[in-house]
């Protein structure tokens, strides 16, 4: 397979899964949505090597050249960002496969971990979620300002519609969601369509050989970060956040905090650090972000420490290590400097940590019927699979070693130094100590004896193992540190 | 003044007015409707902007116009999933509004 058979691959495996999904119906759609995961974990790898032995790789669609037709373009920093989707996904898809097929098993003894009565539209998840999953390749492989624009609202309307299948009291929280998301992609087509006005061309590479910088540019830089902040959920425009990951279905939850708010990150960093970085005085604009990053992290946290309920700490937590990608960004000159590897590496162990922490949450659900933190006692010897996830995964995303999470942060600060930005410093070390906080007190229910009475339910083993799975996967990121260096670095696009 | 102008300041000001109406109306039906106006606003730009980067020959630009359509295209149906989900919200909780809108007891179709 070339370079450019695997990144078509990458794009049309996910895609063609959710049409065949949809096609087969209820009965294969499970099927189906496991062997386009596994496909689709191949095509990213396969990808990935072309990416490490040749540099970046490029297609135009159609074979029509650039500017009338749009290229896809892989280089290392797109290629990181498919390889945790392509990884985490599957392992998502696995969980969400024992979730949602809980209900046709014949072993009644075994609780459910999915909820029960609402089975007669789940098997929608499989079209839905693989849709999300090829707007998110198709999101970090195109090249194109205007290709960005309409994978981001293929990305909105499936991880709405993903809300949605939570059931009608879900609504709410998936209308507040479409509602920010449509707002978001509106400003950020306005900026799109100021930067084309001015320059005649919509490819990232030609438009930044061609930037000139006046008023109309810092115009649309402006209205396309806001939008993009918007649907990255930054502070303080995170308010939809929350609830809509809090309400819905455990894999819909983690496939949402884990990889399609990463999205929007990865857009805003190609277009300060790629595109409107050589403008002059550019470098207040990353700082502002940096700045509402800052905010991101303390308000997340705090908020988190206020939450008597598992999921919405949970959520709040991701506002708060969406932050810290924020923060990178000042600190950061180019797509392959120090900072960003750190973003990179913090926005990949955070995905897999909160993808477990997230299915912890279900597993919990499941057990216990609720996810009132402080109800959620003796969990530790109830569930034991469940708790250690729980606590490795916490364990990453506080940054403690040898996790993942701890690389990245050190990778963080390190460049925080590197930079003398010593707020930067201060913030992710007393983030880490919300962090802690938060997470640490809802561990400490595992260890408090159970009343004897609320024994009941049994729960599934092969979720649990999954969340495990995920956990340990943030763990041992440890080590990806050197190989993500190379990988930014033989990918980069100049 | 022309016409590619006047069809941009058009497109402006529908811009204006429909971002006022998404963020200030508390009915969800309105909010979804200033949307609609916002896009139609960003839509008429791109119109504009395509006769006015015309070539020599006095052929418009095709690029905006096949944004255009990608973009109605999207728009429908953008609008297509909030109506449903609306109509959803409403069965089930019995309010056009978003939770955090309904603080007082009517909810008619004031904004």
């Amino acid at each position: 397979m070339t370079g450019s058979a695997a990144l078509v691959t990458v794009l049309a495996v996910p895609l063609a899964g959710a049409a065949a999904a949809l096609l087969v119906g209820r009965r294969g759609a499970a099927v189906v949505g496991l062997l386009t995961s596994a496909l689709g974990v191949v095509a990213a790898f396969a990808l990935a090597a072309h990416v490490f032995a040749g540099g970046l790789q490029r297609v135009a669609v159609g074979g029509w050249a650039v500017p009338l037709g749009m290229e896809l373009r892989a280089d290392g920093l797109a290629t990181a960002m498919l390889l945790m989707t392509a990884v985490i996904g599957a392992g998502i898809s696995v969980y969400a496969w024992r979730y949602f097929g809980a209900d046709d098993h014949h072993d009644r003894h075994v609780h459910p971990v999915g909820p029960s009565g609402s089975g007669s539209t789940q098997w929608l998840f499989w079209p839905v979620w693989l849709l999300a999953w090829g707007a998110l390749n198709a999101l970090y492989l195109s090249g194109d300002l205007f290709n960005l624009y309409v994978t981001l609202e293929l990305l909105g309307l499936a991880a709405v519609a993903l809300v949605a299948l939570a059931g009608a009291g879900a609504a709410a929280a998936a209308l507040r969601y479409l509602l920010f998301a449509l707002l978001g992609s509106m400003l950020y087509i306005l900026g799109v369509e100021l930067l084309y006005a001015a320059h005649q061309t919509l490819d990232l590479l030609q438009l930044r050989e061609r930037l000139q910088p006046g008023v109309s540019v810092w115009l649309a830089a402006a209205l396309m970060s806001t939008g993009l902040l918007v649907k990255t959920a930054i502070f303080p425009l995170h308010v939809w956040l929350p609830p809509a990951h809090g309400s819905a279905p455990a894999p819909v939850s983690a496939a949402l905090s884990a990889l399609v708010v990463k999205a929007g990150f990865y857009l805003l960093a190609r277009l300060w650090l790629d595109l409107f970085g050589s403008l002059p005085g550019a470098s207040v604009a990353p700082l502002l972000l940096g700045a509402l990053g800052a905010g991101a992290v303390l308000w997340g946290g705090v908020q988190a420490l206020r939450q008597t309920r598992l999921k919405a700490m949970i959520a709040y937590s991701t506002v708060a290590q969406l932050g810290y990608l924020m923060i990178a960004l000042p600190l950061a000159g180019r797509v392959t400097d120090g900072a960003m590897h750190a973003a990179v590496l913090l926005a990949a162990s955070h995905a897999a940590a909160k993808a477990s922490m997230f299915m912890c949450a279900g597993s919990l659900l499941a057990a216990y019927g609720h996810d009132r933190i402080d109800a959620l006692t003796g969990f530790g010897t109830r569930l034991p699979i469940t708790a250690t996830a729980f606590a490795l995964a916490a364990i990453s995303l506080v940054g403690l070693p040898p996790t993942g999470g701890f690389v990245g942060k050190f990778a963080l600060v390190e460049a925080a130094v590197r930079a003398d930005a010593w707020w930067a410093v201060a913030v992710v070390l007393l983030g880490s100590l919300l962090a802690a906080a938060f997470l640490f007190h809802a561990l400490s229910r595992a260890f408090v004896e159970a009343p004897a009475d609320t024994a009941s339910a049994r729960v599934a083993r092969a979720p649990q193992l999954v969340a495990l799975a995920l956990a340990l996967l943030a763990v041992a990121l440890v080590a990806a540190g050197e190989p993500l260096r190379h990988l930014l670095a033989a990918g980069a696009a100049n | 003044m022309s016409l590619a102008l006047l069809y941009g300041l058009a497109g402006i000001a529908l811009v204006a007015m429909g971002l006022y109406a998404a963020l200030a109306a508390r009915h969800v039906l309105r909010r979804l409707l200033g949307l609609n106006v916002l896009g139609s606003g960003v839509f008429m730009m791109l119109v504009a902007l395509a006769s006015r980067a015309s070539d020599s020959a006095g052929r418009p630009d095709p690029v905006p116009h096949a944004m255009v359509l990608t973009g109605i295209v999207v728009a429908v149906s953008a609008t297509a999933l909030a109506l449903a989900l609306l109509r959803r919200m409403h069965a089930h909780d019995g309010s056009p509004r978003l939770p955090e809108d309904r603080d007082d007891a009517s909810d008619g179709p004031s904004p």
